[in-house]
């Protein structure tokens, strides 16, 4: 936002919201994703070098992990050859440690339980912009998503989300249908009450549930 | 500019210019926003005939490392004009003309980026001229500005603009093709009509300095309407939103 | 495609300082006035070659322009009238900032302005250039080259290419009647048909980003140049008409400066002819 003569101007297309006298919020509807330290990000192998790997991480900055991380030890530049342990297309869960816009951001897979290397699972590419409204007001949507699917799914800052195990194919479906919806009209308002009954109508429709849709 | 003219009359004693326009009328502008699925950001823009579509790709990592700037990203423009777009077959290797358009029009556009905001990156836009009949620059920089906002790019502005031409002694607004080439002044102006900051300003022809400041007030007035086509396109990509 | 500059030289933040410090206690570094351009230096028939050139210094800005005029076909459109043809080379030996290669968008800008400031306000008469109605004209190619980079190469090259069509020397010619032949006669010259004198005239924009000051400074020296965000040119006419105007930069320009951008531009404008009255009149008492 810029103040010009008593005026305040968005910098960006998006949309406000007022929340009281002085306070409102401006939620952008476009955008790419900007690393911020301590952001859980998936990203893609793209480029390998001796001691270090690039990730694609969905932002005009490429992901940096090292090969300490990917080792889990300190690299001996004599005896290791990073390309035995990673490939071209590899895909990570990671948490950017370090990120000041001066370097690349620094991602870490060690320093907690559950990143580290994605070796299955359905990878949805979203909007980066939508991933608050996809998580929700204090996870209200991500439980709406997870318990009226029944999927197990991790959904990463820069606008990636890991479908990791649905009950059936038909609830995965039914899962990625629903994150489109939010995806395309996403300020939308009474969106989680509206997608709890879209999963039902969809759960119904392919004989999941019985009858009407039940709130 | 100033080619001998076949017996045209650009304008009448009342005003009236060849396709009915008053002298200070822009033609029929229609704008979309967000019509590429690839783009991060596009537009199509249409003042009269002219009709340009641009698209943004960025920020996006550069290609060659040398290409970028610590602190800033860099803008990358190119204003193009498809063969078919003219009267006679152009062709499609880069002309003096759009190597210089394609400077004047980034030039037109770096103050209203917020390119601090992405060290080290670069942003791509891409201007093509599918139809010409005058005024393609300031068309192409107004499409531009929306496709930034499309792609989320912040920035202080919108950009918005249109040219001022002269026949027969009388300033006109938004001239096209013909009056551009049989008259006397072509003046396109670009500005952020919040701050009322110019960004782009050329003149090809002659003006008095009185003739100047009227065409610059017609061209600020223009311009304000341009703007408030080109807030409601953006309006419009979202208009299922009905609240927050 | 153009691209923001990426290898502009740099300065120094401190001297970048000590310049606005100057420029707030309302002088220069060059201890000119912030309406007053450099000295001005021109030699011309300095190429034999050439049908007319012209070496100008402006400052240490340096620029050689070389007019040539050819026998050749009019275009289409215009069949009764010679052609101008402007195109600018800056010389590797200008800057270490420039490379050699085919001319960079600065180059074609440059020639582009210094082609419209003269070829709207139809400062040379192209059709007093037609040897053979539709079929034959004189064809006035002015290139310019500059070969010492220190600031406002616009104004710099636009008051050369004026010395230089000032001096330039068109062969008399006269038609064989019965075939046709255009014959080139020995030792006799006409001047090129220049009816109206026009110049360039640039200034650059200095933000102060500490105070928000703006100052429009008139020719500026390659620091002032490196130092400002935009630069605006307007061409006039010795009668005081505009024929030009080009912004160029990446910077805006408030809509209430213009005032004080015209003035300031028309009277450095009016300078710039009187020297060149002097220069001319120099030369020919010379």
């Amino acid at each position: 936002m810029i103040l010009y003569k008593n005026k305040l101007l968005s910098t960006v297309l998006g949309v406000v919201e007022i929340r009281g006298e002085d306070e409102f919020k401006i939620s952008p509807l476009e955008g790419s994703y900007i690393p911020q330290e301590g952001d859980l990000v998936i990203g893609v192998v793209e480029e390998i070098n001796p001691t270090y790997v690039y990730l694609d991480i969905k932002a005009p900055y490429k992901g940096i992990l090292q090969a300490s991380e990917i080792l889990g030890r300190p690299m001996n530049p004599s005896r290791d050859v990073l390309s035995e342990y990673v490939s071209v297309g590899d895909v990570y869960l990671a948490r950017v440690e370090r990120f000041d816009l001066l370097r690349d951001p620094l991602l870490t897979i060690r320093k907690e339980k559950g990143l580290g290397r994605i070796t299955e699972g359905v990878l949805v590419e979203v909007n980066p912009t939508r991933i608050p409204r996809i998580i929700g007001r204090k996870n209200s949507m991500l439980e709406v998503l997870t318990t009226e699917t029944g999927c197990d799914i991790i959904v990463a800052t820069n606008g990636r989300i890991l479908i990791r195990k649905c009950p059936t194919p038909d609830h995965e479906e039914i899962l990625i249908r629903a994150i489109r919806v939010i995806e395309s009209q996403p300020y939308l308002k009474g969106l989680t009450d509206k997608i709890k009954e879209y999963i039902a109508i969809e759960k119904v429709k392919r004989g999941l549930i019985i009858g009407s849709s039940q709130t | 500019m100033g080619v001998h003219k076949p017996n045209i009359k650009l304008i009448t004693e009342d005003g009236v210019r060849i396709d009915g326009r008053r002298p200070d009328q822009l033609r029929p502008v229609k704008m979309e926003v967000g019509l590429l699925k690839n783009a991060d950001g596009s537009a199509y823009v249409e003042y009269g005939n002219t009709k340009i579509l641009a698209a943004v790709y960025g920020p996006r990592d550069p290609g060659a490392k040398h290409m970028v700037l610590p602190n800033r990203a860099v803008l990358r423009c190119r204003y193009h004009m498809a063969p078919f777009s003219t009267h006679e077959r152009k062709s499609p290797a880069p002309s003096r003309r759009e190597i210089e358009l394609s400077k004047v029009i980034r030039e037109a556009l770096e103050p209203a980026v917020l390119v601090e905001n992405f060290p080290r990156t670069v942003i791509d836009i891409f201007i093509e001229v599918l139809n010409a009949d005058g005024g393609t620059r300031t068309a192409g920089v107004t499409a531009a500005s929306l496709a930034l906002a499309d792609a989320g790019i912040p920035m202080r502005d919108l950009v918005a603009g249109v040219a001022v031409g002269k026949v027969q002694g009388v300033l006109i607004l938004d001239e096209n093709e013909q009056e551009d080439m049989y008259g006397e002044a072509d003046m396109p102006v670009a500005m952020m009509p919040s701050y009322r900051e110019i960004t782009l300003l050329q003149l090809n022809g002659v003006l008095t300095e009185e003739e100047f400041n009227r065409a610059l007030e017609m061209a600020m007035e223009g311009i304000m309407k341009i703007y408030s086509i080109q807030k409601e396109a953006l309006k419009k990509k979202y208009a299922e939103i009905e609240e927050a | 495609m153009s691209m923001t500059p990426t290898n502009l030289p740099i300065i120094p933040k401190i001297r970048k300082n000590a310049i606005l410090t100057l420029l707030t206690k309302g002088s220069r570094i060059d201890e000119r006035s912030f309406d007053e351009h450099r000295i001005i230096n021109a030699e011309v028939n300095v190429i034999p070659n050439a049908n007319g050139s012209a070496l100008v210094r402006l400052g240490h800005t340096k620029i050689l322009t070389g007019v040539k005029a050819e026998i050749g076909t009019p275009f289409p459109d215009t069949p009764d009238e010679g052609n101008l043809i402007v195109n600018a080379e800056f010389l590797p030996h200008a800057s270490p900032v420039f490379e050699p290669g085919p001319p960079d968008e600065r180059a074609v800008e440059l020639a582009r302005i210094i082609d419209r400031s003269l070829r709207d306000v139809r400062a040379i008469d192209l059709n007093k250039l037609v040897i053979i109605p539709s079929k034959k004209v004189w064809n006035i190619f002015i290139d310019i080259y500059v070969i010492d980079y220190d600031g406002n190469m616009i104004d710099a090259s636009s008051i050369a290419a004026l010395i230089a069509l000032m001096n330039t020397r068109i062969p008399l010619v006269s038609i064989d009647q019965s075939t046709n032949e255009i014959i080139i006669q020995k030792d006799s010259y006409q001047p090129v048909p220049l009816s109206k004198k026009v110049v360039t005239a640039t200034l650059a924009k200095i933000t102060d980003e500490n105070t928000g000051s703006r100052y429009y400074l008139t020719d500026p020296s390659l620091e002032e140049e490196i130092i400002s965000d935009t630069l605006i040119t307007i061409a006039y006419s010795e009668d005081g008409l505009l024929t030009g105007i080009q912004k160029s930069g990446i910077s805006s320009i408030p809509r209430e400066d213009i005032p004080k951008i015209l003035e300031l531009t028309r009277k450095l404008a009016m300078k710039y002819f009187d020297r060149v009255k002097e220069i001319s009149s120099t030369l020919l008492s010379g």
